[in-house]
C-alpha cells in the first residue's frame, strides 16, 4: 500500500491520543480485530461516554442487546412506512437490517459501558430520517431485497480497492482486510492498529467522490452524529465515539472546520418500527455478502472466542477448522487422510509465509483445502470438501433475544392465536395435527391460520397431506394434515413480516396486495386469489378484483387466461364446500375470464404439436363450463368460435378433432363430417400421420362416436389395413393416445367389433404380450441350437 | 542471452536475465536445493512492478502466467512438501508452461521431463542400461543409464512428467514409492542398489480432462499428489492480452516484424470466450462445439493469420484469412462443430455485426467462407 503521507503527518490530521476530550475510534462491522482492540481502549482511555453509529430512536432497545440472556446472532430490524409518500409512492414499506454478532464491536462497546456504568447511546439519523436524505437507489434505499443499515460498502470503493488488492496480491478487498488487520493487525498496539486504519480510511476518502457521499447521506449523517458529540461535550468530560472507520475523518473535519450548514429534509410523521429479532450466521453471511461486510461470520465467531491467544488464534483455529472438515468430509464419503491433514496444515501456514501474513488465515485455509483435500479435477462432483469448509465457516447457529425484550405485535398475536387454537409453542420439537376442515368450523380457522403463516413464509406450517388446489392433486381427501415447529427464526421472520401488518391476518391482506401489484398474468393472479381462498381472506376485496380485471384484460396469453379460468372456476365450485363467501364475486370473473380465453383463441389453432394436448383439455374445460346454468350463455359465442376454427386450412389436426367431437355432442355436425375429415387426412403418409392425432383430439372429447354406428370402426379398419408397415409404426404412438381415452369394458366392445372382421374371438385381438407356449417352443428351440453347435464345437454365448 | 538459432529456447534461457536478477537479490529462507526462494519464485511468475537493479541496469520482471494467482502460489507450496503437483485442465490451459515456469525457477532447468503417452515404459522414467557397457563390466552403476526420474532424485531437482494419464496404469503406479519413500530402487545392481532422492526433488504431472485418464489413476498415486485444476480463462480482456502477448512474443522469436492487432485480438478472445461457455456475452445460450475452444488455439489461429497477412497480403491482416483459421480450428473435430459455428454467426455474430460494425460487422459478411 503506498501511503499518500506519514504516520505523523495523519496523526496531525486524526489525532489518536487518550488526553483528548473526544476519542474517535474506527470500526469495520463485525471485526473481530476491532473489538479486541476496542476492548483495550476503553480499559485505558476510561471514558465517561460512549457514543456509537445507530439510530439515535432506537437506545431504548440497548439493555436488550446486551443482556445476558440474549444469545446472538441477531439484528436490529428498522421499519418505515411512507404513508404519505414522502420518500417515493405512497404507503410504500422500508426495512433493513443491523445484524450483531458476540464479537461486534458496537456490542462489545454497549456491554463495556452498561457493565462500567458508562452513559451510552447511539447518535446517526433515526431510520425515516435516514431514508428521506439518502437519493433513490443509493445507501439504504438500494432496490435490493435486504438493505443492511452497516455502511461497510464505504469501506470498498470500488475503483480503489481493485487497485490495493493488485498492490497487495491479494484477490479481494476481503482478503486484503483479514491480512493487514484482522492478522496482523491483532499483533499492533491499539494505537499502531487506529492510525493504520485511519490512514486507509483517509486515502480512500480522498479518492471517494463528494456527489456519493452526498447522495447516499454520508454528509448529512455525520453533520447530524456531530451534533449529538457537541450535545455530549456539554456533560461529559471523556467522549469515546465508536463509528464506522469512513466517518472518522469527516466527523474530525467537521470538529476542526466550519460546521455543514446542509438542511436536513423531515419526515412529517414517521411511521417507524425497531424490534429486535433473532438472526442466523446464514443471514449474516448473505446479508454481509451482499453489502460488503464481513462474510464467515462463524469463522470469525472461532476467531473471537481464542483471540486473547493473540500468537496462534488464526492457526490454531484453521488447524481445528481442518480436522472438522476432514471429519465431516468422512460421513459424506470423501476420505481424508491424516496425512492430508497434515499436509492441509503445513500447506496453510507456508502460504501465509509466502504471503506475507504473520499467521493464515481463511484464505490460507480455502487455499489448502482446494490441494491438499481434493482428489482428481475440481467440479461439481469432487468439490465436497470446498462445500462443507464453505459451511463450516458460515456456521448455523440461531441467536435467541431475551425474553424481557419488548415483543412486536405480530408475535403477540402469533402467540395469542396459536394459543386460541392449542398450538404447541412452548418448544422447537415438530408436530402434527390433523383437520377436519369440512366438518368443523374450528378446524377450517386453524387451518387457515396455518395457510396465513405459510403464506408469509414464515417456515413454521407445512402441510403434508390433503386436497391441493394449485396442484389439483388429492381432491378426494377431507382431511388436512400439518406439521409445525416453532423455532427463533419463525419469530425472526414474524418480525420481518410485520412491515406488512400488526397481526397475522393484516400482513397476509397485505403481502397478497403486494404481489397482486406485482403479478402480471391472469394465472398468477387466480393463483393469489387461491391463496385468499384458503387463508380466509374474504373482506376489503374490492381492490383484488379490480386488480385481476386490469391483469385480464390486458392478458393476451391463451394459456394464462385459461389457467386462470380453471382456477376461478374451482373456486366458485368449491366455496360452499368450504365455507367461504362469495365475496369476489366470482361469476363475474368467469364470465369476463372466459370471454378473454374465447378471444384469444384463434391464435391456438396452429399450436404445435407438443402443446396440443394442453389445448384440447382447455377446448373441453370451456364446453363444460358452458354445460353449467350459471354460463351456458356463453356456448352460442363459443359454438360459434369452434366453426369458424373448423374452416381453418392449417388448424392443428387434434386440435380439430376436439372442436369437431364436442359439437358432434351438441348435434352441430355428424358422423360423416368427421368421418368426411378423417378421410382427408388419408390422402398422403405426412397427412396419415395427423389423422392418429386428429383421433387423439377427437376420442378425449366424444369417444362414444366410436359405439354409434359401425362406419368409424370401418374406417379405421381401412386404415389400419392399408396403410404401409414402416408408417403404421410412425402413427402408433398417437394412436395408442388416442384409444387410451377409453375404458376397458369400452375395449372390449371396440375389439369385438374388430374380431367380427376376421370371424375370430375378440380374446385373440385384446390379448397382449407373447403367449406362454411361444415362450416354451423358444427356450427348446434355443436348447436345440445349442447343442448342435456345441456338436460341431462351435463356442457359443449362451446368452 | 536468448540463442536465436532456437526455435522455442527454454524457459531457463529465456528469462535467464531475470532468473539471475531474482537470485542476486534474494535473501529469503528456501526449501533445501532450491536456487530461488518461494517469494522470488512467485515474484518470477506472477511477475512485479519495481525492478530490480543487476549488472548496471533495470531489469522487469513481467506476469508470465496470467490467471489465478492464488493457484500459483499453492503449487509453490506444494512443490515444497513431500507431495507431487498434479496440473489438470482442459488442453490449452498453460498447465505446461506453468510447469517450465516452475521447473525453471525451482531447479535451473525446465528440461528434466518425460513425455507420457501409450508406449512409454519404465524404462523412460527411471532407468535403463547401456547393454554394451554391461556385457563388459556386469551389473555396476556405471552401465545405467539415467532416466529423467533418476537424474532429478540424483540432483535434487524438479522431474516433469507430461500428460502422465496417456501412459499405462502399471507405469504410473511405479510412481507410489518412489513419491512416498523416495527411494528409487535398482535390483539390477549387486552393490549401491538404492538411490536416494536428494532434498529438492520432486515431480510436477501434468494431465488433460479431456482424455478422462485421471479419473482411472490409481487412488494410491492420487493421494501421493495435490491437485490442481487449471481453467479457462474466465475474462475477455485478459484472454485478449494473453493472445496479445502470445502472439507478439512468437512473432518477435520468428522475427516477423508485425505487432498483434488489440481489435482484433479482442473479436478473436470474444468468439472463443462465447463458443467456449456456451453463452453470449448478452446471455443468449447458444451451442458449443465439442472441440476444446482454449486460448492457445485462439493464439494459434491469430498467429497464422498472421503469417499470412506477413508473407502474402503485405503486413495487412486479411479478415477473411481469420475467417479461414477460425474455421479449420473449430471443426477439428468433426464437421458437426461446422453447423454450431454457423448458428453462431447467424445469430451472435449477425447481431453484434448491425449493432458493433466494425470487425464483427467485416467478419459476418465473411460467413460464406464456412462450408
Amino acid at each position: 500500500m503506498e501511503r499518500a503521507i506519514s504516520k505523523e503527518e495523519l496523526l496531525e490530521i486524526i489525532p489518536f491520543d487518550y488526553e483528548e476530550e473526544v476519542l474517535y475510534f474506527p470500526i469495520r462491522h463485525h471485526s473481530p480485530v476491532c473489538s479486541y482492540h476496542l476492548q483495550h481502549i476503553i480499559a485505558d482511555y476510561a471514558p465517561d461516554c460512549i457514543l456509537i453509529e445507530g439510530p439515535d430512536n432506537s437506545n431504548d432497545i440497548l439493555p436488550y442487546l446486551a443482556h445476558e440472556e440474549t444469545t446472538y446472532p441477531i439484528a436490529i430490524y428498522y421499519s418505515y412506512k411512507d404513508v404519505y409518500g414522502e420518500i417515493g409512492e405512497e404507503d410504500e414499506t422500508y426495512s433493513c437490517y443491523y445484524p450483531i454478532l458476540e464479537y461486534s464491536p458496537e456490542l462489545v462497546a454497549i456491554k463495556s459501558a452498561l457493565s462500567s456504568e458508562i452513559f451510552v447511546k447511539f447518535i446517526d439519523l433515526p431510520y425515516g430520517k435516514r431514508l428521506i436524505n439518502t437519493k433513490n437507489d443509493c445507501g439504504v434505499r438500494k432496490k435490493i431485497d435486504k438493505n443492511n443499515y452497516n455502511d461497510d460498502y464505504l469501506l470498498t470503493n470500488d475503483r480503489f480497492y481493485q487497485g490495493i488488492c493488485e498492490e497487495t496480491n491479494t484477490r479481494s478487498f476481503d482478503e486484503f482486510w483479514e491480512k493487514y488487520f484482522e492478522i496482523n493487525g491483532l499483533s499492533m498496539t491499539a494505537k499502531d492498529f487506529v492510525t493504520q486504519f485511519n490512514m486507509y480510511t483517509y486515502i480512500l476518502r480522498a479518492n471517494t467522490e463528494q456527489e456519493a457521499l452526498q447522495n447516499d447521506g454520508t454528509l448529512l449523517r455525520e453533520q447530524y452524529m456531530y451534533e449529538q458529540i457537541e450535545i455530549a461535550q456539554k456533560t461529559y468530560k471523556k467522549i469515546l465515539v465508536v463509528t464506522g472507520g469512513f466517518h472518522t475523518y469527516g466527523l474530525i473535519s467537521l470538529q476542526n472546520e466550519n460546521k455543514s450548514t446542509m438542511a436536513f429534509k423531515n419526515v412529517a410523521k414517521p411511521h417507524e418500527k425497531t424490534y429486535i429479532m433473532p438472526y442466523s450466521m446464514e443471514e449474516t453471511d448473505a446479508l454481509n455478502g451482499y453489502a460488503s461486510g464481513m462474510i464467515s461470520p462463524n469463522f470469525y465467531q472461532d476467531i473471537w472466542e481464542s483471540i486473547n491467544d493473540i500468537d496462534s488464534t488464526y492457526t490454531d483455529t484453521i488447524l481445528k477448522y481442518l480436522l472438522a472438515i476432514s471429519k465431516e468430509c468422512r460421513k459424506k464419503k470423501v476420505l481424508i487422510t491424516l496425512s492430508d491433514q497434515i499436509a492441509a496444515y503445513h500447506s496453510a501456514n507456508m502460504l501465509g509465509e509466502l504471503r506475507g501474513k504473520h499467521q493464515c488465515g481463511k484464505y490460507e485455509l480455502l487455499d489448502a483445502v482446494t490441494s491438499c483435500f481434493i482428489k482428481g479435477e475440481l467440479n461439481l462432483s469432487s468439490n465436497t470438501p470446498i462445500e462443507v469448509l464453505k459451511k463450516s465457516l458460515t456456521g448455523n447457529i440461531v441467536g435467541n433475544i431475551c425474553t424481557s425484550a419488548p415483543t412486536p405485535p405480530i408475535v403477540s398475536d402469533f402467540q395469542d392465536t396459536c394459543k386460541k387454537y392449542k398450538l404447541k409453542i412452548g418448544d422447537s420439537i415438530q408436530k402434527e395435527v390433523v383437520l377436519s376442515i369440512f366438518s368443523s368450523e374450528r378446524h377450517r380457522e386453524i387451518s387457515k391460520f396455518l395457510y396465513q403463516l405459510q403464506f408469509l413464509e414464515c417456515n413454521f406450517s407445512n402441510k403434508i397431506h390433503g386436497s391441493t388446489i394449485k396442484n389439483k392433486t388429492d381432491r378426494n381427501l377431507i382431511k388436512e394434515t400439518w406439521n409445525y415447529k416453532w423455532s427463533t427464526k419463525v419469530m425472526a421472520r414474524l418480525i420481518e413480516n410485520s412491515i406488512y401488518g400488526a397481526t397475522i391476518y393484516m400482513a397476509s391482506y397485505q403481502l397478497v396486495l403486494k404481489k397482486m401489484k406485482e403479478a402480471t398474468t391472469s394465472k398468477d393472479c387466480a393463483m393469489l386469489l387461491i391463496d385468499c381462498f384458503l387463508m380466509g381472506i374474504c373482506d376489503k376485496l374490492a381492490l383484488l378484483k379490480e386488480k385481476t380485471k386490469d391483469i385480464m384484460s390486458n392478458d393476451s396469453d391463451f394459456f394464462s387466461c385459461a389457467g386462470a379460468l380453471e382456477y376461478l372456476v374451482k373456486l366458485y365450485d368449491l366455496k360452499e364446500l368450504y365455507n367461504e363467501a362469495d365475496s369476489l364475486d366470482y361469476e363475474h370473473l368467469i364470465n369476463l375470464c372466459f370471454s378473454k380465453t374465447i378471444t384469444v383463441l384463434p391464435y391456438v389453432q396452429n399450436i404445435g404439436e407438443e402443446s396440443e394436448q394442453e389445448v384440447i383439455k382447455i377446448l373441453k374445460l370451456l364446453f363444460d363450463i358452458t354445460c353449467k346454468k350459471q354460463f351456458e350463455h356463453n356456448r352460442v359465442t363459443l359454438v360459434d368460435v369452434f366453426h369458424e376454427l373448423t374452416q381453418e386450412q392449417d388448424i392443428n389436426p387434434a386440435v380439430l378433432g376436439s372442436i369437431m367431437g364436442i359439437l358432434y355432442g351438441i348435434n352441430d355436425v355428424d358422423s360423416h363430417d368427421i368421418s368426411k375429415l378423417f378421410h382427408s387426412y388419408l390422402s398422403d403418409i405426412e397427412n396419415t400421420i395427423k389423422s392418429a392425432r386428429y383421433l387423439n383430439g377427437l376420442f378425449y372429447t366424444a369417444r362414444d362416436l366410436i359405439f354409434v354406428s359401425d362406419e368409424f370402426i370401418e374406417i379405421l379398419h381401412q386404415m389400419v389395413r392399408d396403410i404401409s408397415h414402416s408408417d403404421f409404426q410412425i402413427i402408433i404412438p398417437d394412436l395408442r393416445l388416442a384409444f387410451s381415452y377409453f375404458t376397458a369394458s369400452e375395449i372390449n366392445k371396440i375389439a369385438k367389433k374388430v374380431a367380427h372382421f376376421y370371424n375370430v374371438d375378440k380374446c385373440e385381438i385384446t390379448s397382449q404380450g407373447v403367449p406362454d407356449e411361444d415362450i416354451e417352443y423358444g427356450k427348446i428351440l434355443n436348447a436345440y441350437l445349442l447343442s448342435k453347435l456345441n456338436e460341431k464345437e462351435v463356442s457359443v454365448d449362451a446368452k | 542471452m536468448i540463442n536465436q538459432d532456437y526455435i522455442k529456447p527454454t524457459v531457463e534461457i529465456r528469462y535467464k536475465q531475470q532468473l539471475d536478477a531474482l537470485l542476486s537479490v534474494d535473501n529469503e529462507i528456501k526449501p533445501l536445493n532450491w536456487k530461488l526462494s518461494p517469494k522470488a519464485i512467485r515474484r518470477f511468475i506472477l511477475g512485479s512492478k519495481k525492478p530490480i537493479h543487476f549488472l548496471g541496469e533495470d531489469v522487469y520482471i513481467n506476469k508470465k502466467y496470467l490467471g489465478n494467482d492464488a493457484l500459483v502460489e499453492r503449487c509453490i507450496v506444494t512443490l515444497a512438501t513431500n507431495r507431487g503437483l498434479m496440473l489438470v485442465g482442459e488442453p490449452g490451459t498453460a498447465k505446461t508452461m506453468l510447469s517450465e515456469l516452475l521447473s525453471a525457477s525451482i531447479s535451473g532447468t525446465s528440461t528434466n521431463t518425460v513425455q507420457g503417452s501409450a508406449g512409454t515404459t519404465e524404462d523412460m522414467i527411471k532407468y535403463s542400461f547401456n547393454y554394451a557397457l554391461l556385457l563388459e563390466k556386469g551389473p555396476v552403476k556405471e552401465t545405467l543409464v539415467p532416466a529423467p526420474l533418476y537424474t532429478g532424485m540424483k540432483e535434487g531437482i524438479i522431474t516433469r512428467f507430461e500428460e502422465i494419464t496417456r501412459t499405462p496404469p502399471e507405469i504410473q503406479d511405479s510412481l507410489i514409492s518412489i513419491l512416498s519413500d523416495k527411494v528409487l530402487n535398482i535390483p539390477e545392481l549387486n552393490e549401491d542398489n538404492l538411490l536416494f532422492a536428494k532434498s529438492g526433488f520432486n515431480i510436477i504431472a501434468t494431465a488433460n480432462t479431456r482424455d478422462k485418464g485421471v479419473n482411472e489413476m490409481s487412488s494410491a498415486l492420487k493421494r501421493r499428489f495435490n491437485f490442481e485444476t487449471v481453467m479457462p480463462i474466465k475474462d475477455i480482456a485478459l484472454e485478449k492480452e494473453i493472445i496479445v502477448s502470445e502472439v507478439d512474443s512468437l512473432a518477435a522469436e520468428n522475427k516477423i516484424t508485425m505487432k498483434a492487432d488489440e481489435d482484433v485480438a479482442l473479436l478473436l478472445a470474444t468468439i472463443y470466450h462465447e463458443l467456449r461457455n456456451g453463452l453470449s456475452v448478452t446471455g443468449t445460450k447458444i451451442s458449443s462445439p465439442s472441440n476444446v475452444m482454449s486460448t492457445a488455439e485462439a493464439v494459434s489461429v491469430y498467429y497464422q493469420t498472421m503469417m499470412s497477412a506477413y508473407y502474402f497480403d503485405d503486413q495487412t491482416l486479411n479478415i477473411s484469412h481469420l475467417m479461414d483459421n477460425i474455421a479449420n480450428a473449430v471443426t477439428k473435430e468433426g464437421k458437426d462443430d461446422l453447423v454450431v459455428l454457423k448458428n453462431y454467426f447467424n445469430t451472435i455474430v449477425k447481431e453484434k455485426a448491425s449493432q458493433e460494425g466494425g470487425l464483427w460487422k467485416e467478419l459476418y459478411q465473411k460467413k460464406n467462407f464456412l462450408k
